[in-house]
C-alpha cells in the first residue's frame, strides 16, 4: 500500500468520523424537533431523527473501519492526487462568472435608464434579461477552456458568446415562462 | 379491463395517444417523435468522445420538462427520449472505441481491443456493423425478457409482500448497490449513508423541516435533479477538467481516423456471430436486473466467456470480429434488465434508471413500483396503460435502431470532432441553466456546484457516486414504507421482525455487507490511473 | 335619489373600468405552494397559463414547496406587495398550519387574499371488497375487536382519524406518513391500511365500485357518493375538505387586489378554460374573492383551533 493511499485513507476516516460525530451530536439534537422515536398522543411514532441518525451511525461506522484499515497497513483504493491550484482557480471563475451573471442587467440598466426603472421590471425585456447570462456564461466557457489549455485566446471568448447566446436563445424563444440566470432571483 | 386490453390501450396510447402530426390516416405521435429524436441523439451523444449516454439524460432531463411541463401528457415524450438516449448512447458508443480506439464509456473498453485492430485492418465499417448487430440484439433480448418479467414480478411483490416485507427489500437492495459497485465495501456504505443523510434534509413528516437549520432554501427541500446532475455531471465535468489542466497537453494527438473500408456482413457470417452474441446477452440480463451491477462488469464477463468459446484463426485482441460481438451484446443486454428492478419494485439499479425514476416522480402521474403493474377488473389503472405505452415505446426504438442504426453510426464516425476543453465547459454552462430554468432559484445552481464539489472529491477518493444516488432516491420510499409498517403494526418494536420473509432479507443484507467485508479485506488493486490525455469522460 | 344612484353607478362604472385597466407592471410570479407535478401545481401552472392567454400578462410561475406551503407563505410575504407577486396553495396553510406549528414565521394577517378556487372531495376511502359500506360498519368492526389502520397524509387529517376514534370509543392504528391522497390511495389498494382520507382522486374508482367513500369528509356533497354517510352521523361536528386558494403579500393597492382577483375569479369560471376543465374534473369550484375569501379564512382558522382543542388530550 502505497503512503499516499494511505493517507487519503486515514484523512477520509478522520474526515468521516469528525463529521459523523457533529451531526450526531449538535446537528440532529439542536434540528430536529421529533428525536428518534415520537410519542404523540399515547402513539409512538418512528420520528424525523431516526433516518438521519441512522445515516450518520453508517458513516462513523465506515468512517472507522476506513480510518482502522489504513492504520493496519492494509490496502485500501488508490487516491489520485488533487491539485489545490485548480480548485483555487475554478473556484475564482466560478465566482467571477456568476457575479457577472447576477450583476451585469441591474448594473447595465442603472447606466441606461438610471434609478427610475429597476431591473426587476426588465427581465422579460430583450437584450437587457439576455445581458448577465451571455456575460457570465462566456467568461465561464472561456476561463474554464482558458485554465485546462494554459492558454487564453479571444477565440474561446467568442465560442463561448456564441454558445452562451445560442443556449440562451434555446430556452428563451420557445417558453414564454421561462427564466434564465439570474432573472428569477430579483 | 383484461390484460389484453391494457396491452392495446398501452399500445394506441404510446402510437397515437398525442399527436404531433396527422395526415389522413397516419398519426405522428410526440411520444413516437420523441423516441425517435432520443435515439439520435444518443447515437450522437454516445458517438462523441468524451461525452456519454447518462450525460445526455442529465442535461435533457430539465430541458424536456422546462418544454413539456408537468402534465400528464408529458410523460411518455420525456420517458420515451430518455429511452430513446439510452439505446442510441449503447449503439453509439462502440463508434469512437472501433474507429479511434478511445473508449468513451468504461465498457467500450473491451470494445476497443477487437474494434481497433479491424479498423486499422480496413474492417471498420464492418467491425461496425458487427457492434451493431450484437448491441441491438442483446438491446432487444434484454427488452423481451423486462416486458415479461416485471409485471410478473411487480404483482407477485404486491401479492405477497405486506409493508414491512417491502422494506425490507429496499434495505436489501440498498446493501447490495453499497457493496457490490466499485471496490471498496466501507466507502460504498458510506457513499449510500451519505445519500440517505443529504435526501433527509428538509423532509419527513413533523411541521419543522428537520435538517434545515432555519433557512427557507433548505427548507424547501434540496432539489433532487440539481443533487443528482450534481453529483454525476458536474463532479466529472471537473474531474476531467483538472486531468486536462494536470496533463495541460493542448489536444490529444488526433487518432488516425481508420477509413470504415469494407462493411458487408453477410447472413452466412452473421449466424457465426449468434453463439457469442447468445451466451453474453444472456449474461448481460441476468448481470442487469441486479442493481448496481453495471455494463463494465458485464461486458468484461460476455468478452471472457467469448474468448474461452472462441476457436477462429483470428485470436481475440487481435481483431476478431468476435470479440466484439460478445462484449457489445453483454453491455447492450444490461439497459433492458436493469429496468426490471426499477419499473416492477421502484428501485434503481444503474444510472439510466435514477434517471427514468427522476423523470416519472418529478412528471407526476406514473410511481415506479409494484401498484403499476395492478389490473383490476372494472377500473382503469392509467399507470399499466403507460407502463405498456412505454414498453410499446422501447420496442419502437429498437425498430429504429435495427433499420437505421448501421447507417446511422457509420454516418457519425468522422463527423465530431470538437475537442474536450471546448467541449465541457460549453457542458457545464449548459447544465446549469437548465438546471436554473426549471425553478428560477440561483440557490438551485448553489446546490448543483455544491454536490458537483462532493461527486468530485468522492471520485478522487475513491467513493463511489452510485450509492449515493439510488440512496438518495430510495430515502423517500424507504423511509415512508418503514414509518407506515411501523404505525400498522400498532408501534410494535419488532415490526420488520414478523413473519419469515422480512427477516429473511435483512439476514441477507447483513451477510451481504460483512461477507463482502471479509471476502474483500484485499479489495482488488485500481488500475493506476491511465495518463489523462487518454481518459474518457464517463459517468458512474 | 336618482342622482345619487347615477353617480354611484357611474362611480361604480369608471371604478370596474380602472380595474379592468389595471395590469402589473412587469412579469407576476406565482409562487406555488407544493412540489411540481401534483393537484396544487397543476391547477396554478394552469390558472396562470389561462390568465396569460385571456389577459396578455406575463406570469411566471415557480415551485416554493415545503412545510405544508409555509415555505412559500414566509416568502411571499416579504416580497413586493404591488401586483407582481402572488402566491397559490391552500387555506390550511394560513389556518391549522399556523396554529400547529410553535413557529411559523407568518401569520394569516400578513396576506391579501386573492380568491378561493377549488375544494377537494375528500372522504374516507376502504376497498369496496372489504364488504364495508359506511364508517359505522367500519367502527363496527373495531368494536368487534378488528385492528384498524388508517392512512392520513396531514396532520390535521390524522387529527380527524383520532377524533373519529375518539368519538367513538375506538382506537385506529393511525399512518401519518403518507405525503399525498394518491399515496394514501395506493396503500388502500395493496392492502397496507385498512381505509385512509383521499381527497379526491378516489373519484374513479368509487364510480366504477371498486371503491367505496365511507364518510363524506366535506361541508357538501360527494360529487360522485352524494349519499355518502355524513361526519355528524358518526359524532364529529368538523370538517376536513382543503381548499386552494390565491393569496398576495399584504397591503397590495386596491386597483392591483382586485385586478389579480378578477382575473383568476373569470379564468377559473369561465367555460373551456384549461383550469375550469381540470377544476371540474378532479375538484369541486369553489370561489370567493375579496373580503369573502378573507372571511373565509378566518372561518378555517376558528374550526382548526376548535379541532385542536377538541383533540388536545
Amino acid at each position: 500500500m502505497n503512503r499516499s493511499a494511505k493517507l487519503c485513507d486515514c484523512v477520509i476516516g478522520l474526515c468521516g468520523l469528525g463529521a459523523a460525530l457533529l451531526i450526531l451530536l449538535v446537528w440532529i439534537p439542536a434540528d430536529i424537533d421529533t428525536g428518534v422515536i415520537d410519542v404523540w398522543r399515547r402513539s409512538v411514532r418512528i420520528g424525523d431523527a431516526m433516518l438521519p441518525t441512522f445515516a450518520a451511525l453508517g458513516i462513523l461506522i465506515s468512517a472507522a473501519a476506513i480510518g482502522l484499515r489504513a492504520l493496519l497497513n492494509r490496502p485500501g483504493t488508490g487516491l489520485q492526487t488533487i491539485s489545490l491550484v485548480f480548485l483555487a482557480w475554478s473556484a475564482v471563475i466560478l465566482a467571477l462568472s456568476i457575479t457577472l451573471m447576477m450583476f451585469t442587467g441591474p448594473a447595465l440598466t442603472a447606466l441606461w435608464y438610471g434609478s427610475e426603472v429597476p431591473y426587476r421590471r426588465l427581465v422579460t425585456t430583450a437584450p437587457w434579461k439576455y445581458s448577465g447570462f451571455v456575460l457570465g456564461g462566456a467568461a465561464l466557457v472561456a476561463c474554464f477552456t482558458a485554465l485546462v489549455r494554459h492558454r487564453f485566446s479571444w477565440r474561446n471568448v467568442l465560442i463561448g458568446l456564441i454558445a452562451a447566446l445560442l443556449i440562451a436563445l434555446m430556452y428563451d424563444l420557445p417558453f414564454d415562462n421561462l427564466y434564465l440566470p439570474p432573472n428569477g432571483d430579483v | 379491463m383484461g390484460v389484453l386490453d391494457y396491452i392495446l390501450a398501452g399500445i394506441m396510447e404510446a402510437l397515437t395517444g398525442n399527436p404531433a402530426l396527422v395526415l389522413g390516416p397516419i398519426v405522428l405521435s410526440w411520444p413516437v417523435l420523441l423516441v425517435a429524436l432520443g435515439f439520435l441523439t444518443g447515437v450522437l451523444i454516445g458517438a462523441t468522445p468524451g461525452l456519454s449516454g447518462p450525460f445526455a439524460m442529465a442535461l435533457a432531463l430539465p430541458i424536456l420538462i422546462s418544454i413539456f411541463g408537468f402534465t400528464p401528457d408529458a410523460l411518455l415524450p420525456v420517458l420515451g427520449f430518455l429511452v430513446g438516449i439510452m439505446k442510441g448512447a449503447t449503439v453509439g458508443g462502440a463508434v469512437p472505441a472501433i474507429l479511434f480506439n478511445t473508449p468513451g464509456t468504461p465498457d467500450a473498453f473491451m470494445t476497443t481491443l477487437d474494434g481497433y485492430p479491424m479498423a486499422k485492418k480496413g474492417q471498420g465499417g464492418k467491425a461496425l456493423r458487427v457492434a451493431h448487430f450484437a448491441s441491438v440484439s442483446g438491446d432487444t433480448f434484454s427488452d423481451i425478457v423486462l416486458f415479461v418479467c416485471a409485471p410478473f414480478l411487480a404483482i407477485s411483490i404486491e401479492a405477497f409482500l405486506g409493508l414491512p416485507e417491502k422494506a425490507a427489500l429496499m434495505i436489501l437492495s440498498l446493501s447490495f448497490v453499497a457493496v457490490v459497485v466499485g471496490n471498496d465495501t466501507w466507502k460504498g456504505i458510506m457513499a449510500a449513508c451519505f445519500g440517505l443523510l443529504a435526501a433527509s434534509i428538509a423532509t419527513g413528516t413533523d411541521s419543522y423541516p428537520r435538517l434545515s437549520m432555519g433557512s427557507d432554501v433548505l427548507a424547501a427541500g434540496l432539489p433532487t435533479i440539481a443533487v443528482v446532475i450534481g453529483v454525476l455531471v458536474v463532479g466529472e465535468i471537473f474531474t476531467s477538467f483538472e486531468d486536462m489542466w494536470t496533463s495541460a497537453r493542448e489536444k490529444r494527438p488526433e487518432p488516425a481516423a481508420a477509413d470504415p473500408g469494407d462493411s458487408t456482413l453477410t447472413m452466412a457470417k452473421r449466424r457465426r456471430l449468434l453463439p457469442f452474441i447468445g451466451t453474453s446477452m444472456t449474461i448481460g440480463t441476468v448481470i442487469g436486473a441486479l442493481p448496481g451491477i453495471g455494463t463494465t462488469l458485464a461486458a468484461a464477463l460476455g468478452y471472457t466467456a467469448g474468448r474461452k468459446m472462441h476457436k477462429g484463426a483470428t485470436r481475440f485482441g487481435e481483431g476478431a470480429p468476435e470479440g466484439i460481438a460478445a462484449t457489445e451484446a453483454a453491455n447492450s443486454a444490461v439497459s433492458g434488465a436493469n429496468l426490471i428492478p426499477a419499473l416492477s419494485l421502484g428501485i434503481p439499479g444503474n444510472v439510466a434508471a435514477v434517471f427514468i425514476i427522476l423523470a416519472a416522480d418529478t412528471i407526476g402521474g406514473f410511481n415506479p413500483g409494484p401498484s403499476v403493474f395492478r389490473s383490476t377488473a372494472d377500473e382503469v389503472n392509467p399507470e399499466l396503460v403507460v407502463a405498456f405505452a412505454l414498453f410499446t415505446l422501447m420496442v419502437a426504438a429498437n425498430l429504429m435502431n435495427w433499420i437505421t442504426g448501421a447507417w446511422f453510426m457509420r454516418l457519425l464516425g468522422g463527423l465530431i470532432r470538437i475537442p474536450k476543453q471546448v467541449l465541457l465547459p460549453i457542458v457545464l454552462l449548459l447544465t446549469i441553466t437548465s438546471v436554473y430554468v426549471q425553478s428560477a432559484k440561483m440557490s438551485d445552481v448553489y446546490v448543483l456546484l455544491f454536490f458537483g464539489a462532493a461527486g468530485y472529491l468522492m471520485r478522487r477518493t475513491g467513493v463511489p457516486i452510485l450509492p449515493f444516488v439510488i440512496a438518495y432516491i430510495l430515502t423517500d420510499p424507504l423511509e415512508t414504507t418503514i414509518r407506515a409498517a411501523f404505525e400498522a403494526s400498532g408501534s410494535d418494536p419488532w415490526f420488520l421482525f414478523g413473519g419469515v420473509i422480512a427477516p429473511a432479507f435483512l439476514a441477507c443484507a447483513a451477510a451481504i455487507v460483512l461477507g463482502a467485508g471479509w471476502l474483500r479485506g484485499t479489495p482488488a488493486p485500481v488500475p493506476a490511473p491511465a495518463p489523462a490525455s487518454e481518459k474518457e469522460t464517463t459517468i458512474d | 335619489m336618482k342622482t345619487l344612484l347615477t353617480a354611484a353607478a357611474a362611480a361604480l362604472l369608471s371604478a370596474s373600468a380602472a380595474f379592468a385597466d389595471w395590469a402589473p407592471e412587469g412579469p407576476v410570479k406565482v409562487m406555488i405552494g407544493f412540489k411540481a407535478g401534483g393537484g396544487a401545481d397543476t391547477l396554478a401552472r394552469l390558472i396562470a397559463e389561462d390568465i396569460q392567454a385571456e389577459y396578455g400578462w406575463s406570469m411566471m410561475p415557480e415551485n416554493v414547496a415545503g412545510a405544508g406551503g409555509g415555505v412559500m407563505a414566509r416568502e411571499l410575504k416579504a416580497a413586493a406587495a404591488d401586483g407582481t407577486a402572488m402566491g397559490i396553495g391552500i387555506t390550511d396553510t394560513f389556518a391549522y398550519g399556523v396554529l400547529a406549528e410553535r413557529d411559523p414565521g407568518y401569520a394569516a394577517e400578513d396576506f391579501d387574499f386573492l380568491a378561493t378556487l377549488a375544494g377537494t372531495q375528500i372522504a374516507v376511502v376502504a376497498k369496496a371488497d372489504r364488504g364495508w359500506t359506511s364508517m359505522s360498519d367500519v367502527i363496527e368492526a373495531a368494536k368487534g375487536g378488528a385492528t384498524i389502520s388508517f392512512g392520513t397524509m396531514t396532520p390535521r387529517l390524522a387529527d380527524g382519524a383520532y377524533y373519529i376514534g375518539k368519538q367513538n370509543g375506538i382506537e385506529f392504528n393511525i399512518v401519518t406518513s403518507y405525503k399525498g391522497g394518491k399515496a394514501v390511495l395506493n396503500a388502500i389498494n395493496a392492502a397496507d391500511v385498512d381505509v385512509g382520507w383521499v381527497a379526491g382522486p378516489q373519484a374513479s374508482g368509487v364510480a366504477s365500485g371498486d371503491l367505496v367513500n365511507l364518510v363524506n369528509g366535506e361541508d357538501q356533497p360527494l360529487k360522485v357518493s352524494p349519499d355518502a354517510q355524513a361526519l355528524s352521523d358518526i359524532g364529529v361536528e368538523f370538517f376536513f375538505g382543503a381548499t386552494f386558494a390565491a393569496m398576495a403579500p399584504a397591503g397590495l393597492p386596491e386597483d392591483a387586489r382586485a385586478g389579480l382577483s378578477d382575473s383568476i375569479a373569470t379564468v377559473i369560471q369561465k367555460d373551456g378554460t384549461k383550469s375550469n376543465a381540470f377544476i371540474t374534473k378532479v375538484f369541486a369550484l369553489k370561489v370567493k374573492t375579496g373580503a369573502e375569501a378573507d372571511a373565509y379564512v378566518a372561518q378555517e382558522a376558528a374550526d382548526a383551533e376548535a379541532l385542536l382543542a377538541a383533540t388536545s388530550n
